[in-house]
């Protein structure tokens, strides 16, 4: 399976009964991600505004990340469900907390009592150190974050977590 | 550096009925993008030892400030997203990449329904932007179609109208 590693930049209009669409333009992966942010698409949305009737509402940029090479499995497991899932939990240096869910969690990480995920599992326990640490490549760190910037510093717990439509 | 507004990724992993869930990571706006990339990456992998699910995708999602710039405040009466026009463009490999804007004032259309402009008007100044990208320093941020295949070329502009609409 093949992952491009292009960019998108992308735009959200609203008409004037209140519905909002959205359309995209392609960069290449080599586009200047920090021009086409903070320049190319502010005053292009500018010069569109000009022609358009609808308001624009938000715009941004996708960039695919490649991942051709990474291990991963080619097909889903008979009896995946997105439903079943797993939230992780932690915390930010602001004392703030922060969560995720993970669909199609393996119930094999769960524990056989409760609802907890298993953290001594040698895959969940590399996962989380992973978010708490971030990744590292020579003196560059990326550090995974609240929705407020503040670092990740702490684990706090993993659950199962099931989507409302789906009954226990 | 800082990007944007926020910045989030996510991989997306399908189950075996082919419905589709994600998962989504917040990151700070300094983080560095070409590292970044290399995390999701490793995140990609670590995940899918832990789901049943296959990852089929991942990226990142940078929202950008429209705050420095002059837009209309609402929408303009009769604006319907539904009308638009489908924007056509050569790439340098030969190729051609579209996409379709909303909304735009039919005024710009000849009873054809095709696109008509003229030298700096409003149409042109966007044509000759998507043209050029825009350059500051020595960083550039060009066009292209989906193979990274610089837009070198304006083919035409159309009438569109979304498949709801008779």
């Amino acid at each position: 399976m093949a992952f491009g590693d292009g960019i998108e930049a992308t735009y959200s209009i609203e008409d004037a009964k209140g519905k909002v669409t959205s359309f995209g333009i392609n960069f290449p992966e080599t586009a200047d991600v920090p021009t086409l942010l903070n320049n190319f698409i502010p005053t292009t949305a500018e010069i569109i505004d000009n022609f358009v009737g609808g308001k624009f509402v938000s715009a941004g940029a996708t960039i695919n990340v490649n991942l051709d090479g990474v291990v991963i499995k080619d097909s889903p497991i008979l009896g995946s469900d997105i439903e079943e899932g797993a939230f992780f939990s932690f915390r930010s240096d602001a004392g703030a907390p922060t969560s995720f869910r993970i669909p199609t969690f393996d119930e094999q990480f769960g524990l056989e009592t409760g609802d907890s995920v298993d953290t001594s599992a040698a895959p969940v326990q590399a996962f989380i150190d992973l978010i708490i640490d971030g990744y590292t490549f020579g003196i560059i760190n990326v550090p995974w974050s609240d929705s407020h910037g503040n670092n990740v510093v702490g684990f706090t717990k993993a659950k199962d977590a099931f989507r409302k439509s789906r009954k226990r | 550096m800082a990007y944007g507004l926020s910045i989030q990724a996510f991989i997306r992993i399908i189950d075996s009925k082919g419905k589709e869930g994600r998962v989504t990571f917040n990151f700070p706006l300094s983080v560095d993008i070409a590292v970044l990339k290399t995390a999701i990456r490793e995140a990609a992998g670590q995940i899918d030892a832990l789901i049943k699910g296959q990852v089929i995708g991942a990226g990142i999602e940078l929202v950008a400030s429209l705050g420095g710039v002059t837009l209309k405040a609402a929408a303009i009466a009769g604006s319907d997203i539904e009308e638009g026009v489908r924007f056509s463009w050569g790439a340098a490999s030969g190729g051609q990449t579209t996409f379709r804007i909303p909304t735009v004032d039919e005024s710009w259309l000849n009873d054809a329904g095709v696109l008509e402009y003229v030298a700096s008007d409003d149409v042109d100044d966007f044509i000759q932007r998507i043209l050029a990208g825009v350059t500051s320093g020595l960083n550039n941020a060009s066009p292209s179609d989906a193979y990274s295949s610089d837009v070198t070329t304006f083919l035409g502009g159309t009438e569109s109208f979304v498949a709801s609409r008779a």
